[in-house]
């Protein structure tokens, strides 16, 4: 029995150093990494807006020229010059989750910008769906009734093209969208009608 | 119950763990030697894949409502090792010949990615508890079938085939596994996870 | 003098053993996982290269320091879970100050935790010897898993995308073969480095015959 009395005394001691570790580790950082992730939002969202802005008074330009709203849940981001809205998406992509932001015009459809703040994708196949490139296939198009990520797209405004060799991932996009435009948009009817 | 049926063509065919997302290959290269050696590691990477989902998953469950969820890693390899260590004691008192039979591979499987990977994928996908168990079963089935079918070609490579002398052994598992990844891209789309 | 000399030949052992003898891909055939997924590009390779054998040194001289204490049968759940340990807090650190850096390595993390080679270098070496040589095979391991993935992502990023590092190598009119970029690729690149350098220097495996 000794023995084992041992192994488990180890387990526990090495477990409970390494959590103190992890739980003094996050106590130090939280708040930073939190200032940080709301700093690239607002980054993210001033730079679709074409609001220029630099590291010192980014949070009173933002203040100033943006206005917040939350309704049910979701926070809508909206320009105050131009009336598109913007909002933060969030699923599970293959590997991990997909989080970013998409601005839409004042009709709540037409693409104005995705953004992705956070991914996990392989990197180089379905990677790329964080890529400024790819996601400039967005702009324009229209998320009702729903937007399809398909291989050969045609130009219908619904339709953006696949990832080549990223099915999974395109697809999984794809469904991150739809279900996010879903309850952003009964929100946003909500608000206004 | 649609649901589960889905969820296990999946993990076997085009979300095959081994030869769609290339996880757990270490110990698929190592003990694919022969059919025999790779039955008994499936069977061992069965049972302690489905167990250790259905035991972290309320472990979880308890994490994300006290809101230390940065610790689930930590905490799923302990209980992954104390698992499989009960597992071990359990069968070597009860059924000793199966202990045995499975010699030393339950160890080996402390340190297999899949172990880990599911556990990390249901937190990631946020499936049931039903959903996981057969997500955690099906992998491991999908496993199973990934390795048997490695070591049936190796076996039998070995036996008839002169193999460049540079390819012998590990070399040749990587062609071999080459073919099948790519075989199993012709899944692609047939069922959701 | 004799005594120089001895010490001298040591690291450099453990160095030409981590790069050549015993390259963890080539010749341990380990971190395989990590290494198919990152290879498709050749600054994936290079960040995860570094990543890699950042972890493998610091985690091993971890587990020298302690190597005493750990009860036998408790191995492997021990370097997990410094392994694991060590890697978050890096990843928050990183997050906290280094914002951008993060950003990018954000979907390496797992896979580092997971790479055989951290583990395969804890168990082989560091639980045996003093930190010092630790160090030393930590650093060749990780080096001579960076150079051959970096090897077999200029291959498969050229073929795939035409690119190395994103400089457009190939002509415009160049099919790409995107396969190259996916799974089969890389374990067909990966045999065929294998078949190269095993046959290189004479290193081969015999295929045991298990009844």
């Amino acid at each position: 029995m000794k023995p084992y009395f041992r192994m488990i005394f180890f387990v526990l001691i090495m477990g409970a150093i390494t959590s103190i570790f992890l739980v003094g580790m996050d106590a130090l950082t939280k708040d930073r990494i939190l200032a940080n992730q709301e700093a690239e939002l607002k980054s993210t969202i001033l730079d679709a807006y074409n609001i220029s802005y630099n590291l010192t008074n980014i949070h009173t330009v933002f203040d100033s020229s943006v206005t917040k709203e939350t309704r049910d849940g979701i926070t809508f981001y909206i320009d105050q010059v131009s009336g598109s809205v913007s909002y933060v998406f969030e699923g599970g992509g293959v590997w991990g989750p997909i989080i970013g932001v998409i601005t839409l015009q004042n009709d709540f459809e037409t693409i104005v910008k995705i953004t992705i703040l956070q991914q996990e994708e392989t990197p180089g196949l379905g990677g790329v769906v964080a890529e400024t490139q790819y996601l400039a296939n967005f702009i324009g198009k229209k998320m009702l009734p729903s937007i399809q990520i398909i291989k050969n797209a045609t130009d219908s405004p619904n339709e953006v093209n696949a990832i080549s060799g990223a099915t999974r991932t395109s697809n999984a996009f794809a469904n991150i969208l739809n279900t996010s435009y879903a309850s952003a948009k009964t929100a946003w009817d909500a608000r206004n009608g | 119950m649609e649901r589960i049926i889905e969820l296990l063509i999946a993990t076997i065919t085009n979300h095959n763990i081994a030869l769609a997302y290339i996880l757990g290959m270490c110990p698929l290269i190592a003990i694919s030697t022969n059919v025999r050696n790779a039955k008994g590691m499936g069977i061992a990477v069965i049972f302690v894949v489905t167990l250790t989902a259905m035991i972290n998953y309320p472990i979880y469950m308890l994490l994300k409502s006290t809101g230390t969820t940065y610790l689930s890693l930590l905490v799923f390899i302990i209980t992954i090792a104390a698992t499989v260590q009960f597992l071990e004691m359990f069968l070597d008192k009860f059924f000793p010949k199966l202990y045995n039979a499975f010699g030393i591979f339950l160890p080996l499987i402390t340190v297999n990615c899949i172990v880990l990977a599911v556990s990390l994928f249901f937190v990631n996908r946020e499936y049931t508890f039903v959903e996981t168990t057969a997500f955690s079963f099906g992998s491991s089935v999908g496993w199973f079938l990934a390795i048997v079918l490695v070591a049936g070609i190796r076996q039998k490579m070995a036996k008839n085939m002169d193999l460049p002398k540079g390819l012998a052994g590990r070399g040749i598992v990587f062609i071999i596994l080459g073919i099948l990844s790519l075989a199993f891209i012709g899944f692609t789309g047939l069922a959701n996870i | 003098m004799k005594w120089i000399r001895l010490r001298y030949k040591r690291w450099f052992n453990i160095l030409k053993d981590g790069l050549l003898t015993n390259n963890q891909i080539v010749v341990a055939v380990l971190g395989i996982c990590s290494s198919l997924a990152v290879s498709n590009r050749v600054e994936n390779s290079i960040a995860m290269g570094l990543g890699v054998t950042f972890v493998v040194m610091a985690s091993s001289a971890m587990v020298s320091l302690i190597r005493n204490f750990i009860p036998s049968k408790l191995r492997m759940v021990t370097y997990m879970v410094i392994i694991s340990t060590f890697v978050i807090m890096v990843q928050m650190f990183l997050e906290a100050y280094f914002f951008t850096i993060a950003k990018a390595l954000g979907a390496y993390v797992g896979l580092i935790i997971t790479n055989c080679i951290v583990m395969g270098r804890a168990e082989a070496f560091a639980v045996k010897n003093p930190v010092r040589y630790t160090l030393i095979d930590g650093f060749a391991s990780g080096m001579g898993y960076t150079y051959i993935l970096v090897l077999v992502a200029i291959v498969r990023e050229l073929l795939a995308f035409g690119t190395i590092l994103n400089f457009q190598v190939m002509p415009e009119g160049f099919p790409k073969w995107v396969v190259m970029a996916m799974a089969p690729g890389g374990f067909f690149v990966l045999a065929i480095m294998i078949w190269i350098i095993r046959q290189a220097s004479k290193n081969f495996e015999v295929e045991v015959q298990a009844k």
